[in-house]
């Protein structure tokens, strides 16, 4: 059953500000107890908890599952009735990185948050009497506009293969639920055997997938995030500024000053890329090294594509092109990573070791082939056809590209990786965008467990007929409400039933 | 005025509302066409089944009859859907026909405070407003007056019977329409529509080979009444055979002499309940349907052809029915038929089952559109109750959907109307799980008796019942699995240091709780042992569905006035401010399920009503 704003309050999350990229975010919580399963997040649980409201704490929101700082916040604090909603509130202001958002909104819904309906803090607020009359008016307007709004959202978002998918996946369930029903509503003498539940199995297997498509979905609707990585004075601080310089549609530079690394949001070949600079880190000295280079390993291990930048100048003059042990490692560990052999502009440097790009930050020449190859792996992780693309880009820049063999070798390998990821979802080129729909998909997946267990014990199919009735309400809140007539009507259409 | 109230019709419903007036101190008048009728199974032998056998359960509990009747008319029983699940499961008798009626009108007849006359209602009395009933006009022109009507007229408005070519006026085959009625009501207003049912035919027993055929015994008998500890009855067998590709051919052959497929009935029939012609041309890829013998009574020599409900000329009936195994010789005794009859859109009822139309007349029974003899028992009596409650000036008593499968029938009716003839099923209950059979009783007897229908020993059998479930669960949970239980069941093994009660939770540990505390085994019914042991097993299933269905409850307590007007809220769509606007639900539960109704409206609603509140407090 697809919550409602008719249901009893629970204790709610979303974000308050506008999404996208911007220097801060704000996440705003309400409900019953929420102010304690704030607290739970927060390196200072005690002193959330004691608060009388309308303060202000400063510390770090902990995931309580590892111990891992997520992020620097400021919490803030109102006890109910004081304040907008009328119910206890907590408001989060944390960095403004969608990733960060999105890490910090997915602890609250592991902590007991339902993710907020649209406007349901303003209808809360009004529950609670703390709009007046004419706001009130205001907001039955709103109330209207924004669901109508978020329902065209849906189902733009659900047009083409998804929905289809989702449709189908539906009136699969609905048809085994109805299978099931048919047995429950008529005796043994009526309707006999058991429903045939094979499919169940096949179809828990398909949303599981779907489910699991969800980083690819992100991709899209926030961006690849591009890391650069490589040993200090590889030249990643240059390649950045060139990227900011060379491609014009640049959306969005962040002045960098409230967070570790620098990022930048640019578009490239029609896709937007995050481009993420993590140079200074290993510069920093003393203890916060240390957790410099932490830093920097996880946002390398989040990153969507990595590019790896050797100085080629670092062997010194008449040096053979041989990367390092150090870089050999790394790269050991990343094997999709895009490597650039940085500084070919100076003249001692040895021509680049097989499978690296040639590249002058300085002056600019090999970029379009880094650009291309940046192009095209990001193709390959959105939409999985690689190949044809690092094609034209070879014969694009032959001059540029004396090792395009390697090349394709290392793209070979990342369209592997990534052929298998499009192999588990079936092939498929839906996927879903939201935290809130994997919530759903895995709510669903859970119940469909949940039937093929109790359908494996003498449970009982009146029981199997609960988790059923889960699943597929689960799914119809994506595409819509299930509702009991709907089961028979599918029981009448598909069954020769009645004495 | 006459009476207090006036019971229009007979039959299953008519019997519960008259019965329940009659007890709750309102003197009443039954008119029924035929006192001969009274009670009167008109298709199957049978009383109960899934969802059926809940409403019998929950009648029973309220104070009703119907229980009582066939606890002492049955000829077999059974509980069905043994194998798939407790919750789901349910009783059945196969009645004597005639004992059953016979028991019936006798219940009637001697209730202290009711009247039987028999005449056929042609019209209603109204106040000059139009607004209140306040009597009725029957077919000799009397003109009987009451505050209060219950209207149970069954089949009977203006109805038409087919077989074949043949048709005529008639209630049931060889008794008189009521004529008159179902036309003054649609003069009045009321939203008359036309509905479809049909009755296979009845043959001879002594015609059918049943030595070609396999016997079914049922199993030992149970008692639906609450207020019986148990049913021992002589058992009569049933006999099951099949269609075959020769029956489906004669049908197909001859189908053109069907009036369903030549257009002549207007009327829906119901889908779930499909004539065999229905059967053969929906589902061609099925070989062969079951068909049930079933025996009408000790009384008489005919037997229901269970499963082959049809209308096609006598002379394809009896062919087609001879190319069944074991009825190659049978003689028809009563043809099969279908009737064709008026009934009243239930959306335009209160769910006190009051017209909205009409004050002071309440609808009930196949008239509001239902099938089935329990369907229109449970609506009778809820209409007795609140034509009572009506004449003492109380409120009306209404279930919540979440308490009840009367409180789910009445809310569908009310709210949803009806496209085909209403029978029960499970599934209509978002709370199936909280409803079983044998918790009825306590969901509803405190209800009963505060409305004054379970008289004070039933009441102080209920209160013993409480005690010893209390009892049983008591010491189920002071009794700890051990090691040495372990040793003996494996199943037992995940539970050792836990509790019988909870081990019993497990759907893996079998047998029943005298099995864990045999001390209980003497002390108590076996019934009361089940009952606690499932309250155990489902207490955590029930809790989950719950909140699937938690929306539902929230809404039911958002009352909507009568007088809402729809227009001052801006925003809903239009389709959605029309159709509130014509059924003007009573909460916002039943608004939102309202087809066409969206979410969105929902919640939009929702907001005004809050602020209305908030206003007058």
């Amino acid at each position: 059953m697809p919550r409602s704003y008719i249901d009893p309050p629970l204790p709610i999350v979303a974000l308050a500000s506008a999404p996208g990229e911007s220097a801060l975010a704000l996440i705003r919580a309400a409900g019953p107890a929420s102010i304690d399963l704030a607290a739970g997040l927060f390196s200072r649980p005690a002193a959330l908890r004691a608060s009388s409201g309308h303060r202000l704490f400063h510390g770090e929101l902990v995931d309580p599952r590892t111990g891992e700082a997520v992020d620097e916040v400021v919490v803030a604090v109102f006890r109910g009735p004081k304040s907008s909603t009328g119910e206890d509130q907590v408001e989060v202001s944390c960095h403004g990185s969608p990733a960060v958002v999105r890490r910090i909104l997915a602890l609250f819904e592991g902590a007991g948050f339902s993710p907020a309906l649209p406007g349901e803090f303003s209808f809360r607020a009004f529950v609670n009497g703390k709009t007046d009359l004419v706001r009130a008016e205001a907001m039955n307007e709103l109330v209207r506009s924004r669901s109508d709004a978020a329902r065209a959202d849906a189902l733009a978002r659900l047009e083409g293969g998804l929905s289809r998918r989702l449709a189908t996946a539906r009136s699969e369930l609905l048809g085994l639920l109805a299978e099931v029903e048919l047995r429950l509503d008529y005796g043994e003498d009526e309707a006999e055997g058991l429903p045939s539940l094979d499919r169940l199995s096949e179809l828990r297997r398909g949303l599981a997938d779907l489910a699991a498509s969800y980083a690819a979905g992100r991709r899209v609707s926030d961006g690849l995030s591009v890391v650069l990585a490589g040993p200090p004075n590889a030249g990643k601080s240059r390649l950045f500024n060139l990227f900011l310089k060379e491609e014009r549609s640049i959306v969005s530079p962040d002045p960098g000053t409230t967070r570790d690394w620098i990022e930048a949001e640019i578009e490239l070949d029609g896709r937007r890329l995050r481009l993420i600079d993590t140079a200074g880190l290993r510069q920093a000295s003393g203890s916060i090294e240390a957790e410099g280079v932490a830093r920097s390993g996880r946002v390398i291990a989040l990153s969507d594509i990595l590019v790896y930048l050797v100085d080629a100048s670092a062997g010194g003059p008449g040096s053979t092109g041989v990367p390092t042990a150090e870089d050999l490692d790394f790269l050991a560990d990343h094997p999709g990573a895009i490597c650039v052999w940085n500084k070919v502009d100076l003249s001692h440097v040895a021509s680049p070791p097989s499978g690296f790009l040639p590249l002058s930050a300085a002056t600019g020449a090999g970029f379009p082939g880094l650009a291309a190859a940046l192009a095209a792996a990001a193709s390959m992780l959105i939409d999985g056809e690689a190949s044809g693309k690092a094609d034209a880009v070879g014969d694009h820049n032959a001059a540029a590209w004396d090792r395009t063999g390697a090349m394709h070798e290392r793209t070979g390998a990342m369209h592997e990786r990534i052929g298998a990821m499009h192999e588990r979802s079936g092939a498929m080129h839906e996927r879903i965008a939201s935290e809130r729909q994997k919530l759903l998909l895995d709510r669903t997946v859970a119940a469909i467990d949940a039937a093929l267990g109790d359908l494996a014990s003498p449970a009982g199919l009146d029981v199997v007929a609960l988790d059923l009735r889960e699943a597929a309400e689960s799914l119809g809140e994506m595409t819509g409400e299930i509702s009991t007539p709907e089961i028979l009507e599918t029981i009448f259409s598909r069954f020769c039933v009645g004495k | 005025m006459d009476y207090e109230a006036i019971v229009i019709g007979g039959g299953h419903a008519g019997i519960e509302a008259a019965l329940a007036l009659a007890r709750l101190g309102r003197k009443t008048l039954l008119i029924t066409q035929n006192p001969d009728a009274i009670g009167r199974m008109s298709c199957n032998p049978s009383v109960g089944g899934l969802g059926k056998g809940n409403l019998v359960r929950e009648l029973d509990a309220l104070g009703g009859e119907m229980a009582k009747l066939i606890d002492a008319s049955m000829v077999q029983f059974r509980i069905l859907n043994r194998s798939r699940g407790p919750a789901v499961q349910a009783p059945r008798a196969q009645a004597d026909k005639q004992l059953y009626s016979g028991l019936a009108r006798k219940a009637v007849e001697s209730q202290g405070g009711l009247s039987i006359l028999m005449d056929t209602v042609v019209d209603l009395i109204a106040s000059a407003d139009g607004r209140r009933v306040e009597g009725v006009i029957t077919e000799r022109g009397s003109r009987i007056g009451a505050r209060a009507v219950v209207l149970c007229a069954g089949t009977f408005m203006e109805s038409r019977l087919f077989i074949g070519t043949w048709s005529e006026r008639g209630g049931r085959l060889g008794e008189a329409a009521a004529l008159g009625l179902g036309s003054a009501l649609m003069v009045r207003g009321f939203p008359v529509g036309r509905l479809k049912t049909g009755t296979p035919a009845r043959i001879k027993a002594a015609s059918i080979d049943f030595s070609r055929l396999e016997p079914d015994y049922g199993e030992g008998m149970e008692a639906f009444s609450f207020a019986n500890d148990r049913v021992d009855r002589p058992v009569m067998p049933c006999w099951i055979t099949w269609t075959n590709e020769e029956t489906h051919a004669v049908i197909r052959a001859n189908i053109g002499g069907s009036p369903l497929f030549s257009g002549k009935i207007v009327g829906r029939g119901p889908r779930y309940c499909p004539s065999i012609e229905d059967k053969v041309f929906r589902f061609p890829e099925r070989v062969r349907h079951q068909v049930f013998l079933e025996p009408e009574g000790a009384y008489t020599d005919e037997v229901y052809l269970n499963g082959i409900s049809t209308s096609l000329p006598e002379a394809v009936q009896e062919a087609f029915i001879h190319t069944m195994i074991g009825l190659e010789k049978a003689q028809v005794v009563r043809p099969g038929y279908a009737v064709e009859y008026d009934y009243v859109d239930p959306k335009a009822l209160s769910p006190s089952l009051e017209s909205r139309l009409m004050g002071g007349l309440f609808l009930a029974g196949q008239t509001n559109g239902t099938s089935g003899y329990e369907e229109a028992a449970v609506q009778g009596l809820l209409a007795g109750i609140n034509a009572a409650r009506f004449l003492g000036g109380e409120e009306a008593m209404t279930m919540p959907r979440s308490e009840a499968y009367i409180g789910v029938l009445v809310d569908d009716l009310t709210t949803l109307g009806v496209k085909e003839p209403y029978r029960m099923f499970t599934s209509r209950a978002e709370r199936r799980l909280s409803l079983r059979c044998d918790t009825a009783d306590r969901r509803l007897t405190p209800l009963g008796r505060a409305i004054g229908l379970v008289d004070g020993e039933r009441w102080s059998r209920f209160e013993r019942k409480l005690q010893g479930l209390d009892e049983i669960q008591a010491l189920l949970s002071a009794r700890r699995i051990s090691h040495a239980d372990a040793a003996q069941d494996s199943f037992l093994s995940p539970h050792v240091g836990e509790s019988a009660a909870d081990a019993l939770c497990d759907p893996n540990v079998g047998g029943g709780a005298a099995r864990l505390v045999p001390s209980l085994g003497g002390r108590f019914p076996e019934d009361w042992l089940e009952t606690v042991r499932l309250d155990l097993r489902y207490a955590g299933y029930a809790a989950r569905e719950a909140r699937v269905a938690a929306r539902f409850d929230r809404a039911e307590n958002l009352r909507i006035p009568v007088d809402f007007d729809y227009a001052l809220v801006e925003g809903l769509s239009a389709e959605a401010r029309e159709k509130l606007e014509a059924q003007r639900p009573r909460d916002l539960g039943q608004a939102a399920r309202i087809p066409g109704v969206r979410r969105a409206d929902a919640a939009l609603l929702m907001v005004v009503l809050l602020r209305a509140t908030r206003e007058k407090g």
